[in-house]
């Protein structure tokens, strides 16, 4: 194998990329496993930061999980009508699909803060509302959406859907039985992707819901910059590692159902 | 496929959001049990007349569908019991073969067992046996075609409409297929309309074609009426090959700069108008090469160039005019260019255009 010098310096500077955006991350969960990070690994490795996280923060965990599966409820059942009639109405008379389909990429584009003190000013008043978890679930929605809306989109684009429920509809099948028959089924690659982007999206979720939370509401990133604020630097590193745990697992998942759906799309 | 349907399109129009007539108002009757095919360009309107009567397009305000004596205008595509077969397959990808063919009798709640075996039935008959449990992007165009076939006659449904079935298909494929369903249709005796743009399909497949022009029809014949007597200008220039020759009118003849060409019917002489500009048309088939000494040649031109097709042999032939006469010859032979032969068209074979098409935009 002979490689020029220009390979290597390429590798180099690849690898050098590469380390410097995983340093931190190793640096953060070692530090959430050390017994005191100040004096070093020397210091010996522990549990016990993690456990004092589960017991301090266990409750913007699950928090932070409900919002998110009901998150994923809403924009399933907002998201896939509204991809499914973009795509629809994408053939003549494209103005206001194309129009509408930039407008929902709008809270994507303002600044989540921006988009959050809006909330808070039209809906601020109703008190149950503003600290109720359903404020938070809306903000997560508004972000979100998009998210699932372009993949449904795109796969519903791409796989000859109209004619399909063209075919569908000449042998018998109404309306609903077309839907959920035809169309479902063949945009599920795309309803899956976007399916994880949206969880993944909303557990991760800071800006929006930074402004919108109370004490009562925290989820679990708001936890996390509160661990760093306000306890030892071991004790949000073990958060973050807890973190690292739960959202790893679904971008692996997410890589995996894009490309499981680009195969698709090219059969 | 049991009672065969009749179909009437009365004053049916169709004009887009973009405000130009796809459709100018059209009639058309559809016998029971004949395939009619609708041929033309695209653009013609043919497959906007074939998605009116579907009941995927509605005819603008006034235009009228009828199947048999049932006013179906207002009837979307689910209530109007057609079968329909797309150019593109249009088979659900996340489904197999079998599934497929049974989606519409699950639509119409048969029970599991009935279903399975109407499967069986029909994978018989588009020769298909044992490939239920496939799936569809295992299967060959052909055999994809064949599937969404079967799946629009599952149903039994009142009409077969077929959108340009055979387009996608390699041209080996396509001859098959086209025996195949010729057959079928025969057999099954239903009422179908077949949309394509391709003439041979057209001729092989249809009862009566239906040849359109620009929203409107051009023509509507047995494949022999539109072969041997096309009606306007357009027809004859789309169906087959069209020689064109343009003189002057004398007692039974056309003359024209390289000899004559003889008129049957001699419109021209008939109305005992001769000395008048016209135009006769034959097939590049009906002309005979004769040698140039004997008295059977009635027109002489010069060899441009030759192309051997295998069974036979086409010859572009300079007589003067601005177009060659184009002539294929099943006679074996060699003929080089620049060589100087003599032609014959028997007079059976010379077409002139009705003359009210005549009179319009000649294309000389």
């Amino acid at each position: 194998m002979k490689h020029s010098l220009r390979f290597y310096l390429q590798l180099t500077f690849t690898l050098l990329v590469c380390a410097f955006l995983i340093v931190p991350v190793v640096l953060s969960v070692l530090a959430g496993v050390t017994e005191n990070f100040f004096v070093g690994l020397s210091s010996g490795f522990t549990l016990r930061w993690v456990a004092q996280v589960w017991d301090t923060y266990q409750m913007t965990i699950w928090r932070s999980i409900a919002i998110a599966l009901a998150c994923l409820v809403v924009t399933l059942l907002v998201g896939v009508p509204l991809a499914y009639m973009l795509a629809r109405h994408q053939g003549g008379n494209s103005r206001l699909a194309r129009v509408f389909e930039e407008l929902l990429m709008m809270p994507v584009a303002v600044p989540g803060l921006a988009t959050a003190l809006a909330l808070i000013m039209a809906y601020g008043q109703y008190r149950a509302f503003r600290g109720s978890l359903l404020f938070i679930l809306v903000g997560h929605v508004l972000f979100t959406l998009p998210f699932m809306v372009r993949p449904v989109l795109a796969v519903m684009q791409s796989s000859q859907l109209a004619v399909l429920e063209e075919a569908a509809a000449s042998l018998g099948a109404g309306m609903r039985q077309r839907f959920f028959g035809v169309v479902i089924p063949n945009a599920a690659s795309g309803i899956l992707a976007g399916a994880l982007m949206v969880v993944t999206l909303s557990i991760g979720e800071f800006n929006i819901t930074w402004m919108l939370h109370t004490p009562l509401t925290m989820t679990l990133p708001v936890g996390l910059a509160d661990a760093y604020a306000s306890m030892r630097l071991e004790v949000g590193s073990a958060y973050t590692l807890i973190f690292l745990l739960m959202i790893v697992p679904l971008l692996v998942a997410m890589q995996w159902a894009t490309q499981t759906s680009r195969t698709r799309v090219r059969l | 496929m049991n009672s065969s349907l009749s179909i009437k399109l009365l004053q049916c129009a169709k004009t887009f959001g973009n405000g130009a007539p796809a459709l100018e108002p059209i009639d058309l009757e559809i016998h029971p049990g004949e395939t009619l095919v609708l041929l033309g360009p695209s653009g013609c309107g043919k497959t906007t007349t074939l998605r009116l009567i579907a009941g995927l397009e509605f005819p603008d305000a006034g235009g009228r569908v009828l199947f048999g004596d049932d006013d179906v205008t207002d009837l979307p595509i689910e209530k109007r019991g057609v079968g329909m077969v797309f150019q593109n397959y249009a088979l659900f990808p996340n489904m197999t073969v079998g599934e497929n063919i049974a989606y519409g009798l699950k639509i119409r709640k048969m029970p599991a067992a009935e279903r399975a075996a109407r499967i069986d039935t029909l994978l018989e008959m588009v020769h298909l046996q044992g490939l239920g449990h496939r799936r569809i992007d295992q299967l060959s165009g052909g055999q994809k075609q064949r599937v969404a076939l079967a799946r629009a006659l599952a149903v039994e449904p009142r009409v077969l409409l077929l959108d340009e079935p055979l387009t996608a298909l390699d041209a080996k494929l396509r001859e098959t297929l086209r025996a195949d369903l010729n057959q079928l249709l025969r057999k099954l005796g239903i009422t179908a309309i077949y949309v394509t743009h391709d003439q041979g399909e057209a001729m092989a497949l249809g009862d009566r074609i239906v040849v359109m022009e620009r929203g409107k029809i051009a023509q509507i014949g047995t494949p022999q009426d539109i072969y041997y007597r096309p009606a306007s200008e357009f027809v004859a220039d789309f169906i087959g090959t069209m020689n064109r020759v343009s003189g002057v009118t004398r007692v039974g003849h056309l003359q024209i700069p390289a000899g004559i060409v003889p008129l049957a019917n001699a419109n021209g002489a008939a109305n005992g108008t001769t000395d008048q500009l016209a135009t006769a048309m034959f097939r590049p088939e009906d002309v005979e090469i004769v040698p140039l000494d004997t008295a059977g040649a009635e027109m002489f031109g010069d060899v441009m160039s030759t192309f051997f097709m295998g069974d036979r042999t086409r010859l572009l032939v300079d007589v003067g005019a601005d177009m060659p006469v184009i002539v294929e010859t099943r006679r074996r032979g060699v003929w080089h260019a620049g060589e100087r032969i003599g032609l014959r068209v028997p007079e059976h074979a010379v077409m002139q255009l009705p003359v009210q098409h005549f009179s319009g935009e000649t294309r000389a």
